[in-house]
């Protein structure tokens, strides 16, 4: 792969994980356990949606396409399903809000280690988002944590708790999963450490957060293996499509409109 | 002690005088109640307009399209915060009582968040018109409202309602410039928002009003009623839109829009049966709120840190 | 749960102000729910959270009494008039 076409697939990957992963945060307005959660959960979706639209615009210019908003919408809502770069994680519909919480937290521990990792790219324009990200990605870890601290101390609660990161669990490394061209990427500078090299901390971050044994900890840290049968990243889950079909219903009603 | 009126005479003497009531004070029972159930019913329809929202955020065509949405529904659930908080202080109902019988379908909200928004357009439209006519009665309340913290919270709810006007203005006028397609979905729309958004200023004042009585509302709903008309038939019809009143006149010695006789038939249905879509988002509200107990259980545990 | 209270101050400018309530388990959560109940627009970038039956609150009839020492005031409109009389008798 050239060196273009591995950033690009990079930059798509951060990008989508960041577009589904708000998407998803923001289906939980108005129906949170209590109204100050709305909010807060509502914001940390429109922060992630933010961080997308800055990737989307990156991936233009390596494009050579004027990031317009029309532009970004296409890259972010136009491609066939097997061009988009997400993790299962983000494009998982969870059950309920434990689940919600348990990926908010996971997903965003991650996330700050990601944007470190580009927080010096040789993609200066990267590096900017990078700076203005792990700002917002501070407060997103403090609302997760703040909701934590309280739920796993009581029993009944944390028991739930368990149970959601049972379902989170092994969606964390493909969460972790590479792109192809990935290697080159690194080589130029772009990320200082490839992706899956954030499984192994992880694992260890979960396990001290929820108290549990997270299995094979640090085993598969490193490996760019396809076994998720995401194929880097290139495959998707059965909970995309209708995703993307409900995202997609307004502007298929009329391809030339601008809204 | 907190302040207390020995008569509804000196009580309502002191309103007069422009005087604010606070949460502490000892106030007359029956105005109690009265602010007690507008701030209430406001509350309910802030939160139910966010519900009404929230089935189209996910569809909403564009990325910073949809932040600016949920900006938007954001601070209609924020409102619903801000006085279901001011409620509760008037120690009538908790605010989880308030909820359960919104939930439980106990609660009266405005008629115009009983209906469904069928298209894209209807969630343009109420943006638009359903905001605007809530801003133009946000505001004549505040003016004179006699119960100081609804007042205060009411600056910051009128202030996001701004926004909320211009984004929705914004949006209709790149449909009115669009496509032949964007243009009749969004007269649909107004075929359908139109009077519903209308008839939340309500019928008449009646003479003897307690709420206009007490300064709780400045002024009569008739009065708010023809301030959107004269202000939006003309906006509407400027952008090439037709106006859904058969009736619709414009008197040109009073240089005033007439819209003809409003009927109140479907209002009414609404308010003692419940709307076409209500039912089905506060039972997901309902269903949401049952099943995320355990997290507001957990979250009371105890004495905090 | 705790009702706090939430005040929120801009960078130089005025005091800080009461801008509204909320309810949360612990000072971390009113923290982190206050910024976006009540700081998402940049309403301020001071904020403090103070629980509600932490505060301590006068009757209003302690205060009342203060409302009456206009020897505390110096009536300004008395000692321009008498300025203006010393004016003009000096001329």
């Amino acid at each position: 792969m050239s060196g273009q076409g591995a950033i690009r697939e990079y930059l798509l990957a951060f990008a989508d994980d960041e577009h589904l992963m708000g998407q998803q945060h923001t289906e939980w307005i108005g129906v949170a356990p209590f109204l100050e959660e709305d909010l807060a959960f509502s914001s940390i979706g429109q922060d992630e949606l933010g961080h997308a639209a800055l990737l989307y615009e990156l991936v233009l210019e390596l494009d050579g396409i004027e990031p317009t908003d029309t532009a970004v919408d296409r890259l972010a809502y136009g491609r066939p399903s097997r061009e988009y770069r997400c993790c299962r994680l983000v494009e998982y519909t969870t059950r309920d809000w434990a689940e919600a919480l348990a990926r908010h937290w996971v997903y965003d521990t991650f996330e700050a280690a990601r944007w470190r990792l580009v927080a010096d790219s040789s993609l200066t324009r990267l590096a900017a988002v990078a700076g203005k990200a792990l700002q917002e990605e501070a407060f997103h870890r403090r609302h997760a944590d703040a909701l934590l601290d309280k739920l796993l101390a009581s029993p009944e609660a944390r028991t739930r708790m368990l149970g959601a990161l049972e379902a989170i669990l092994p969606m964390v490394p493909g969460l972790c999963g590479a792109v192809a061209g990935e290697a080159e990427a690194v080589r130029r500078g772009v990320a200082s450490a490839p992706t899956p090299d954030l499984l192994g901390p992880l694992e260890k971050a979960i396990a001290e957060r929820f108290l549990v044994e997270v299995s094979g900890s640090g085993s598969r840290s490193g490996s760019h293996s396809t076994a998720d049968g995401q194929f880097l990243r290139t495959v998707r889950s059965t909970d995309f499509e209708p995703l993307m079909k409900r995202m997609r219903e307004v502007l298929d009603y009329d391809p030339e409109a601008v809204w | 002690m907190a302040r207390s009126w020995a008569t509804m005479e000196d009580f309502e003497a002191f309103l007069d005088g422009g005087g604010l009531v606070e949460a502490g004070d000892g106030m007359p029972d029956a105005y109690r109640r009265a602010v007690f159930a507008f701030i209430e019913m406001h509350a309910n329809s802030e939160l139910m307009g966010g519900l009404t929202e929230r089935d189209w955020i996910p569809k909403t065509p564009g990325l910073r399209h949809k932040m600016a949405v949920l900006a938007k529904t954001q601070d209609e659930i924020g409102h619903g915060h801000l006085l279901y908080m001011v409620a509760a202080d008037l120690g009538v109902k908790t605010r989880a009582e308030m909820l359960e019988d919104l939930f439980a379908g106990r609660s009266r909200f405005h008629n115009v968040f009983h209906y469904r928004a069928v298209t894209w357009g209807d969630q343009v439209a109420i943006a638009f018109l359903v905001d605007a006519a809530a801003l133009i009665s946000q505001q004549a309340v505040f003016k004179n409202c006699s119960y100081g913290p609804y007042k205060r919270i009411l600056r910051r709810i009128i202030a996001e309602e701004g926004f909320h006007m211009r984004l929705g203005e914004d949006r209709m006028m790149r449909i009115a410039g669009g496509t032949a397609r964007q243009r009749q979905m969004f007269q649909e729309s107004l075929d359908r928002w139109f009077w519903p958004a209308l008839q939340l200023f309500g019928p008449d004042s009646k003479p003897d009003d307690v709420l206009l009585r007490w300064n709780i509302k400045s002024e009569r709903n008739e009065v708010l009623r023809d301030r959107w008309v004269q202000k939006f038939v003309p906006m509407l019809q400027g952008y090439g839109f037709t106006i859904p009143a058969p009736d619709l006149r414009w008197e040109a010695e009073a240089r005033r829009w007439d819209v003809g006789p409003i009927d109140w038939a479907p209002l009414e249905r609404t308010l003692a049966q419940g709307g076409p879509d209500s039912a089905r988002r506060i039972g997901e509200a309902a269903d949401n709120w049952s099943r995320t107990a355990w997290v507001r259980t957990a979250l009371s545990d105890g004495s905090g840190s | 749960m705790h009702v706090y209270e939430v005040f929120v101050k801009k960078d130089g400018r005025d005091e800080f102000r009461h801008a509204g309530a909320l309810e949360a388990a612990t000072d971390e959560l009113a923290l982190v729910l206050a910024r976006e109940g009540y700081v998402r627009r940049a309403e301020g970038d001071r904020l403090w959270v103070v629980r509600r039956d932490h505060v301590v609150a006068a009757d209003d009839d302690f205060v009342a009494p203060n409302a009456d020492k206009p020897h505390r005031h110096h009536d300004g409109a008395a000692v321009a008039a008498r300025r203006k009389a010393a004016r003009q008798s000096r001329q």
